[in-house]
This record gives structure tokens, sequence and C-alpha cells, in this order.
């Protein structure tokens, strides 16, 4: 055990210096190295931690299941097939004289090992760390510090080296000078044949693939949910075709009727309208405004998720910037509510005139949408409702001019780009809507069961209301997501397919090479059941060890990412990888890997049940 | 029932089928034989030796005839019971000892009791003291590839006797051993149907085991025919 780790920190080291080295050269032949480099890294990784994992489980289960061994012949059989001797004694080979001098006494193996291993991988720290130490101030000293890097980078290859051969001595790989003795009598099973482990890797990295995938994905899911309750209404009351302006309550009403339901926290009634919003520098379309109380659930919400700004300044119009008294107020005043004529946009810095306007509202914009318009904490912007009034040239926009008075961000680019907040009462002068709120944002106590209260706040309202929760608003895109992990689990799975088409033929061979045993075991008594049960178990020994790798590399990988975490490019606007474990998911990948395994053993279980003994017996 | 012999076959044949032509191994065979009996059956190779021993040990049906196993018919057995029967009632040793590798001589021997669902414990107490008659009390976790031929052999009499089977039977087991290894089995196989009443049926080229037995059989012409002598006319 301490041998397969000692290995593994080397290895690793040795890794972690070598990208270091190569990464500092930012040429093309560098790329193409450290892109071989960590393809063979990986590869090695995969079968250190393979070897590592597997030997240890088959420990581990040998342990647990030796008293029911001797039980079944099937099982007995069947685990000890799945082992075999024959690795360390083949591969065992003895070293020179002059690579016998590098090893220290048998008593002392582990420990020298371990320290060595420490010395190496702090040596090849060292030339990583030396330069943050020591930054040469003169010519000398650059000479001076290359010296010392080189010197430790030798040693901790030496070092390591050295970690190589005590870890192999302590597995069995070599053995030291002197007299041949021959195989010892009690060898002891400590590792799977090779089939067995190419089949039981391939399961492993199947599972393991299965896991990391699955849960990255939930982990997006979640935290795409997450974004969207956090945002949207968890129900959203909205007035259908046929309802009556008249007949829709008005806000207070929309509260009076739904604050006091079960499983309901907050009632915040809304007007919702499409506009447009231009700056001195851009110009956006298809811009949701939403007009809030500035007190209500929705404003404390988004009061969480102001970068800049203050959701209080919602309620009070700011002061507009005088004007300059030789200003034409015809090109640089922004016309006030119930204005039909668009003018033309002021240039940027036209607002410190000496004349002082009406008071503009306040406008509350996502940080992407804040972005594209250029604009910032007090900027003015105009909201252009296309809404407006027919004159001799056609539909008239009509626009208004609000002060930005905070900065959102959630999280979500749509959001961030696509949504502006004001308050209901400016909503409402500035759409002319003859209703209070068009929109009621429902949050509810438990929002991951949204039915039972959609329909106790549909039977509250009056008829013509459409009631939809969260889950039916964002049907399509969870509907996509689910089909898109199901593809995935589908794809990834042919991983575990093709790892059991390995089992099933390194199973077909070991039937045609054990003819002679089953004919043996027939002739002992074992039933054609009980042959069949033998290769039965070895297939399952393969599917639950590969699986159980697969499973402790999976969950420890995606634990490993969500703990460190992974950064990712600022355009996919989530910091790190997300990982959402779910108990359910692992256990369905591991119980797929181990039911395509049993399905794969049973071919050549059945076969080998079905071997003639006489025929066993003649093929000598 | 006890009353009847151990095996009784009647009008035995065998035919092996082919493309070409059909080849009759065994034709018509008759023979009874007895409980604690040490009978040899010699022949020259190819007529059929093994091929009666393992028609004997129900690994292979015949073409007509009946074999009744202390007054049983056991070709009417269904395969499960037929392998109940070749567990609880015959032995097998071969010529080139038949163990599996992968296991110590100790679990080799043990197999049988575990194939017929005998404990972990008395198995193994079992092997080890059958393992310890053979004289390999010493080697019980040594593998077969680290035992010598002659080991081997004792492994797979052991294991033979596992189940205290009423029949043992042994091809040829020392046609792959040398002249002093095989006088030791010859002498350890006497002794072990002295000891335990085991019928024992030696198919063999060796004159000098077969003439240690008290009775002598022949395959000639496709006909097992008694011979009063090892090796010696009808």
């Amino acid at each position: 055990m301490i041998a397969w780790l000692l290995v593994i920190v080397t290895l690793s080291g040795l890794g972690i210096a070598i990208e270091y080295q190569f990464a500092a050269l930012p040429t093309e032949m560098s790329y193409h190295v450290m892109t071989a480099l960590q393809l063979v890294a990986i590869l090695l990784a995969v079968l250190l931690i393979f070897g590592f994992v597997s030997s240890l489980a088959i420990r581990g289960i040998g342990r647990l299941i030796r008293p029911r061994l001797l039980r079944s012949y099937t099982l007995f059989l069947g685990w000890n097939l799945l082992r075999s001797q024959q690795t360390t004694v083949t591969w065992r080979f003895r070293i020179g004289r002059w690579l016998d001098s590098f090893l220290p006494s048998e008593e002392r193996l582990k420990v020298d090992g371990a320290w060595t291993a420490l010395a190496g991988s702090g040596a090849l720290a060292a030339v990583n760390l030396l330069p943050k130490w020591l930054p040469p101030t003169t010519t000398g000293g650059e000479a001076f510090l290359d010296f010392l890097c080189l010197s430790a980078a030798g040693i901790g290859v030496l070092c390591m080296l050295r970690t190589l051969l005590v870890g192999a001595a302590l597995v069995g790989f070599i053995t030291r000078q002197g007299p041949i003795q021959g195989d010892p009598p009690n060898r002891q099973r400590i590792a799977v044949t090779l089939p067995n482990f190419i089949s039981m890797v391939g399961v492993g990295i199947g599972v393991w693939a299965l896991i990391m995938v699955m849960s990255v994905m939930s982990g997006f899911e979640k935290d795409l949910r997450s974004k969207i309750l956090a945002t949207n209404a968890h129900v959203l009351v909205t007035p259908g075709k046929d309802i009556l302006p008249e007949d829709v309550p008005t806000a207070n009403g929309f509260t009076d009727l739904l604050r006091d339901i079960d499983g309901v926290t907050t009632v915040s009634p809304f007007l919702e309208e499409e506009a447009m919003i231009s700056s001195p520098f851009n110009t956006s379309v298809n811009l949701t405004i939403r007009g809030i109380e500035p007190n209500g659930g929705t404003a404390k919400e988004l009061a969480t998720k102001l970068m800049l700004g203050d959701m209080e300044a919602l309620a009070t119009p700011a002061p507009r910037a005088p004007l300059k008294p030789t200003q034409d107020l015809s090109s640089t005043h922004f016309p006030g509510d119930g204005d039909l004529v668009m003018p033309p946009m002021p240039s940027p810095g036209n607002h410190s005139s000496a004349t002082t306007p009406a008071p503009s509202e306040g406008v509350v914009l996502g940080s992407e949408l804040a972005d594209s318009l250029r604009v910032s904490m007090g900027s003015e912007v105009r909201l252009i409702s296309m809404d407006g009034e027919i004159g001799p040239t056609g539909i008239r926009p009509r626009a208004r001019t609000f002060r930005v008075i905070g900065i959102f961000q959630t999280g979500m680019y749509e959001f961030d780009l696509k949504l502006a907040y004001i308050s209901r009462s400016a909503a409402q002068r500035f759409f002319r809507s003859p209703l209070e709120a068009n929109r009621v944002e429902v949050r509810l106590s438990d929002p991951s069961n949204p039915r039972t209260t959609t329909h106790r706040i549909a039977q509250n309202l009056p008829e013509g209301m459409l009631v939809q929760d969260w889950q039916e608003l964002n049907r399509n895109l969870f509907s996509a997501l689910k089909l898109e992990k199901i593809a995935m689990f589908l794809v990834l799975g042919f991983i575990v397919l093709v790892a059991s088409f390995n089992i099933l033929a390194s199973l077909a061979m070991l039937i045609q090479e054990k003819a002679k045993e089953i004919a043996i075991l027939k002739s002992m008594g074992a039933t054609n059941q009980g042959v069949m049960g033998v290769f039965l178990m070895l297939g399952l020994f393969l599917g639950l060890i590969g699986a159980f790798c697969g499973t402790l590399l999976g969950v420890a990988c995606c634990v490993l990412i969500e703990t460190v975490g992974v950064p990712l490019p600022a355009e996919y606007y989530i910091p790190t990888i997300p990982v959402d474990i779910h108990t359910t998911e692992v256990a369905a990948a591991a119980f797929s890997a181990l039911l395509i395994c049993l399905i794969a053993t049973l071919y050549p279980s059945i076969a080998a049940s079905r071997l003639h003994p006489v025929e066993g017996l003649r093929n000598e | 029932m006890n009353d009847a012999p151990l095996v009784e076959v009647r009008g035995l044949s065998k035919t092996y089928v082919m493309p070409e032509r059909s080849l009759t191994v065994l034709d018509s065979v008759d023979l009874t034989i007895g409980k604690a009996e040490m009978i040899s059956l010699e022949g020259q190779s190819g007529v059929g030796k093994s091929t009666f021993l393992h028609l004997l040990g129900t690994l292979d049906t015949p073409t007509t005839g009946s074999i009744h196993f202390e007054g049983r018919d056991v070709l009417t057995m269904p395969p499960t019971e037929l392998a109940h029967f070749r567990n609880r009632a015959i032995g097998f040793i071969f010529q080139f000892h038949h163990l599996l590798p992968e296991f110590t001589a100790l679990e080799n021997v043990m197999m049988p009791a575990l194939i017929g669902r005998i404990s972990g414990a008395e198995a193994e107490k079992m092997a080890a003291h059958l393992l310890d008659r053979v004289g390999l009390g010493d080697r019980i976790h040594h593998r077969p590839s680290e035992l010598s031929g002659g080991e081997q052999q004792r492994v797979a009499i052991a294991r033979a006797l596992m189940r205290s089977p009423r029949l043992v039977l042994a091809d040829e087991p020392t046609g792959n051993l040398d002249q002093y290894t095989s006088q030791e089995i010859h002498q350890l196989l006497v002794e072990l149907n002295e000891e335990t009443g085991i019928t024992f049926l030696i198919a063999t080229h060796n004159h000098a085991l077969a003439s240690r037995m008290k009775r002598h059989l022949r395959v000639e012409s496709s006909r097992i025919i008694e011979t009063p002598t090892a090796g010696g006319p009808a």
C-alpha cells in the first residue's frame, strides 16, 4: 500500500515539475510536448490510481467476505479466479549490483522510502519556489539562482528515482542481489490477472465519467434553478385574455387575496411591459421593464443582488442635473411623461447646466445592460415604450428619462441584459396602464414543490386569472436539460458497454483456457448451474470492484472540484464549475454498470456450464 | 439394495459418429464390480479404457446399455442428481493429476467437499488429514506448480478420496511418473483400498501395478474381458 502511494506521489511530483518547467516556455514546441506529457500523465495516473484503489478494494472485499467464501464453491472459485499471483512473479527481476547500492536495508525500506519521497517533493517544489524567495537583484545573483534551482531539480529527480526503486522493491517487482531463492511458497494473491484488470479499469472509467458528468450537469442545473428562483416569481399570476380590466384586482387587492394562503411567503404585484432603452452611447431593444413596489418583496430580493446603489431611491425621484443656460432644451431635455416626440440624444457631459429640469424617476439596471449602454450610477437613460399614439407619420413612441439609481447582477446573463426595474407608480404613468399591476410575483416557503400552493392560489383569484408556477414557466428549459442529461448518460453508458464487451471477451477466453478445470469440477460433482455460478461470480466481482473504484474516484473528484473550485472563463457567467452530487445518480451509474457487467457475463457463463466434461479432459 | 453389486454394466456400447464413418469403441460390454475390489484395466492405447472409465463415472453417456450403481440406474438420473451422485459416490484420479493451478494442495483437496456443501472448517480438517495420510502434511499450502509430479498425484488421490466415495476410477495414475515414484503411488493405492474398503478400478499400462490387483480386466476388440493375470491372455 505504501509502495503504491510512493509511486503515485513520485509521479505526481515529477508531472508537476515537468509541467511547471514547460509552461515557462511559450513556444509551439512546448505546447505539443505539454499535451503529449499530459496525455501520458493522465494515462499513467488512471492506471496507477486504479491499481491502487483496486488493490485496496480487493483486500477490503477479501477481508469482508473471507468468512463467507468457503460456504459456497461458486463464490470461492469466482473470487480466486479473479485474483492472480502471476503478476508479481512474472514482473519480478533482479536488480544489478550498482542499483542495489541505492536501496536501503530491508527493515528501513518503508521509512527511507517515505523520507526520500518527501525530500524529493520538497526539492522539486523548491525549484519553483526559489525564484520567488530569492529574487535576483544582481547579474551574479541570477546565475546563483539558476545554480540553486538546477541543484534542487537534480536532487529532486534523484530522490524521486530512489523512491520509485524503493516502491518497486516494496511491491516486489524487483528483488535484491543474492542467491536466487525460487518462488516463495506462500505468495500473497495481491493482484488481479491482467485481462481482469483491464476489464475492471474499463468499467471503472465508465462509472467515473458518468458520475462526474452527471454531477457537473446537475450542478449547472441547480445553479440555473437557484438563479431563476432568486430572480423570478415562484408562482406568477397574470390576467388571462378573457378577463376585463375592471375585473382584475388592484395591487392591494391581489395582496389581500393571496398573502394568507398557506405556503406563500411574499406577494408582490408589479407591472411588466416591453420597452426599449437608450443611452447617449447605445440602444437596447426587447427590454422587460418591471414596475415594482419600492418597499415590496421583489425590491427586497433585488436589494440583495445590487452591485451599486440603493433600492430606497426607487421611491423618491432624484433631482435632475441642471442644464446649461445656452443649451437648446429641445435638444437636451429628455421629454417627460406624456411627451410623444423622441428628441435627439444629448451628447455626454451636457448635464452640468444651470437650468434645473423636473426630477427624474429612478431605474435599476442589470449589470450587462448597464455595460452595453455604457452607463453607470447617476447616468440618465431613456425608456421608450412602443405602445405610442398614432400620429400623421405613424406610431410615435413614448419616451421618458430615468436616472440609474442601482445596478444589479443575478448571475444569469439573460436577466442581467434584459431586465430593468422602476417603481410601480412610474411604470403605470409611463405605460399609461389602466391596471395597477398586470403581474403578481408570489414567493413560496417551499419552491421545490409548488403544485399544491399554485392550486390554492388559483382558487383564491377571480376566474380568468392565469396562475403558473416556475416549473411550468421554464418547462422547455428544464425539459431540454433533462433530455441532455439522459442523452449524456446514454452516451457515457457506452463506455461501460464497451468495457462489458471486454469482460465478455476476457471471460470467453478464460473459459476456453479453463475447459480442463471446468471438466474436473464437473467430475467432482459440480452442477451446470454451479459452473455457471462460478463465472457469474467472477463477472460480478469484476463489475463490483470496477464500479466501486469508479464510484469512489468519481465522488472523490466531484468533492475535490467542489472544494477546490475549478475556475471557468468569465463568458460562462459562473465563476467555478458547479457540482451537485445526487445519491440517486451515483447509485444509478454504479448499478447500471453492475447490471451491464452481469449481462455481459451471462453468455460466457452459460457456455461454460454447457461444456462437456469429456471434451475438456480430452483436450489435454 | 445393499446386497446388489456396486456396479453392474449390461450391454454397454459407445459409438462415436463422425462425418465419414462411425467408430464403435465399446460394444455390448457386460461387467459386474463388487465392493472393496481392486481391479486393473489394461489394453493398448486408444482401445477405449478412458471411455469406459468416463462412462462408469457418468461423465459421458453410452450409445446403448445400462449402468446400475448399487442397484440404481444412473443413466436415468436428471443432470443435477447425477452431479450430486458423482460428488458422493465417485472419485477420479487422472494421469495428469488435473489439479486446479490457482489453488493450494489443501484447497484442491477441499474442493469436492465444498461442492458437496460441507462447511469450510470441516472440509479443511478432512483435507488436511487426507493430505497427511498421503504424506503431504507439510506441503498443504503449496500450489501444484510448487510440487513434484509424484506429490501432485498424491494430492489428486487425496482429492478423489475426500468424499469417501464407493468407487475410485483411476486413469493411468502413474503413466506420467518415474518407476520409483510409481511404486510409491502403487503402494499407497493398495494401502488405501485395504484401509477404506473403497473399490478401485485402475486403467494402466504398468504390469507391476496391475499384478498387485486381485482382479484383471482387459479391453480388446471393443469388449472387456476378464484375465487371470495382469497382461495375460483371456
